[in-house]
């Protein structure tokens, strides 16, 4: 299937995130609101965080995304309908946009009772290794070099 | 892994929504949107300029998702998600004005977008015909950056479109520089393949890429793979005289009865000293050590391979590697350690596998029949059981003492 071109709109208030993986599959997507009623993570001094989710203990550390890096919550925003090509032959490229709607600078991985084993999780190892790894590999200089 | 209620509590809570007039509930959940939100990783360098467009993956060559900006380059994307089995989902909360609010997303997945040499897309279309043709580099052409943009698919891909914005076009060509010879035509810069520059910017990046491996990638692919066997052979002969022992008595004589007894409880002394030593020593008794030399080109050996697998198409990495053979880093070394490693591993396998097999087949013996012939028993009566009707089953639990037997009624009065 053919894909469009996707450009990211953001506007200057975008709402600052954060981003929870619960331990649970959820079967809904959009808005929970209000949240207050169920959902009150406390932090404590070690960084570990505790809440209580329809009874269970969850508990957390925070994962920063690499300093470079930011986090974005999009929303796809309706197909708009590609004008009819004019000159005949040039075919038009199918464009759309993602719509930013929340920014996030780390993520907290909930696990149950106990903070989920960083050097096995997969969203930890993807945030905090294959960045790592990915930089090394792909750093070029100008001179085209790689940079050592 | 406890499943929570969660699946049971949310499934109800998807009908309320389409239907509030059936809820109780003091809150209706809105309707599940129909596009969910995704989150995203982006570098920042990434200016506003940068699109999200659809090339042709350099290693399948299948159409798959980049984020090109004018400014800093190419980026690729990578999906985290947890596996199936594993009930995760996202939860976000914003937070606007003091004001939190949230939402949900049942598929707790991201996608990171991290930097990707844009060598790496060109090589399909640069190293095709250099392959075609075998190592004869004479006889290949020179040609213009166009001429190989265009080899590359073309199916949903979105190239076209890059090569309009003029930054991205000079990046592509200055990558393509870093692994070509090139040669000057007017006004153009003509290009063609150089397989030592590309065995040599793929070693640098191997290199740097094995001087920070990750602990897990270090422990599974470094370390494990040149961890000799431990070598430990006294195991199996202990084992063989404990279970030759134990058949021993039926049929010997009251002699031998004695001798046996004695000798089985220091075979059984030996047998746990030696299972203490397997266990306390596991990481001590290795038959060989690998050198820091070793390590270090093992180390080498695994970047290479993941780079190569990941970027590279099968054909094109089987070229490299043919030009490895002819650099200036040999891998001799750690093949002459690995193939010792091999080979002390087969050892050690055939003398367990011995072991293993001796054990089980003298227990099969002794224990096998016995319970073949209990679960037979238990079988049957299972299956009498079945076959009795309820009112049979019932009228056993009847006290029947003092009543006359059945049988009496049809006696001769």
């Amino acid at each position: 299937m053919s894909q469009p071109i996707l450009s990211i709109e953001e506007s200057a208030a975008t709402p600052c995130a954060m981003a929870n993986i619960l331990p649970c599959r959820i079967h809904h997507n959009g808005p929970v609101d209000p949240i207050d009623t169920f959902w009150s993570p406390t932090s404590s001094q070690d960084g570990k965080r505790t809440a209580y989710f329809r009874g269970r203990k969850l508990k957390a550390e925070t994962t920063p995304l690499p300093e470079s890096y930011r986090g974005v919550v999009v929303e796809q925003a309706p197909r708009v309908e590609a004008p009819p090509a004019e000159e005949g032959e040039k075919k038009t490229v199918e464009t759309s946009s993602l719509k930013v709607t929340g920014t996030f600078e780390e993520v907290a991985v909930w696990g149950h009772e106990e903070p989920v084993d960083r050097e096995s999780d997969g969203f930890v190892r993807g945030v905090e290794e294959w960045l790592n790894i990915a930089d090394k590999i792909h750093s070029y200089g100008p001179s085209g070099k790689v940079v050592e | 892994m406890p499943r929570t209620r969660t699946a049971k509590a949310a499934a109800p809570s998807s009908p309320t929504a389409e239907t509030p007039k059936a809820s109780s509930s003091k809150y209706t959940l809105e309707a599940t949107t129909t596009a969910s939100p995704k989150l995203f990783v982006l570098p920042k360098a990434a200016s506003k300029e940068a699109k999200i467009v659809t090339l042709p993956n350099p290693r399948t060559a299948k159409p798959s998702r980049y984020l090109v900006c004018p400014q800093t380059g190419f980026y690729e994307f990578t999906k985290i998600a947890a596996p199936k089995s594993v009930p995760r989902s996202w939860l976000i909360e914003t937070t606007s004005d003091s004001q939190r609010s949230g939402q949900t997303i049942s598929n707790a997945e991201f996608f990171i977008a991290s930097p990707l040499d844009p060598v790496f897309l060109l090589l399909p279309s640069l190293a095709d015909s250099s392959i075609a043709k075998g190592s004869d580099d004479k006889k290949k052409l020179f040609l213009s950056g166009d001429d190989y943009f265009d080899q590359l698919p073309t199916e949903y891909s979105h190239l076209e479109e890059i090569l309009q914005w003029t930054e991205s076009k000079t990046v592509l060509e200055k990558r393509m520089a870093a692994i070509c010879d090139t040669v000057d035509a007017g006004d153009e810069t003509m290009f063609r393949i150089n397989r030592e520059k590309l065995v040599s910017l793929c070693l640098s990046k191997a290199r740097t890429l094995s001087g920070s491996l990750p602990i897990s990638v270090e422990k599974q692919f470094v370390a494990k793979a040149l961890q000799a066997p431990v070598v430990n052979q006294r195991r199996a002969p202990v084992q063989k005289s404990a279970s030759t022992l134990s058949e021993a008595p039926d049929s010997g004589t009251s002699t031998p009865l004695t001798e046996t007894l004695e000798s089985q409880s220091s075979a059984a002394t030996i047998e746990t000293a030696a299972t203490s030593v397997d266990q306390d020593t596991v990481e001590v008794e290795e038959a060989i050590k690998p050198t820091e030399d070793v390590v270090e080109l093992q180390r080498l050996r695994v970047a290479l391979d993941f780079i190569c697998d990941r970027y590279i198409s099968p054909a094109v990495t089987q070229w490299v590697k043919e030009g490895l053979a002819s650099s200036n880093v040999q891998f001799s070394a750690l093949d002459e350690y690995l193939a010792k490693v091999a080979e002390l591993r087969a050892e050690a396998l055939a003398a367990r596998s011995l072991g293993d097999y001796s054990r089980k087949h003298m227990r099969d013996e002794d224990d096998d029949d016995a319970r073949e012939q209990k679960k037979r028993k238990m079988e049957e009566e299972k299956r009498r059981k079945q076959n009795q009707s309820r009112g049979v089953r019932d009228l056993k639990k009847v006290n029947t003492t003092g009543m006359m037997k059945l049988s009496s009624f049809f006696q001769k009065k």
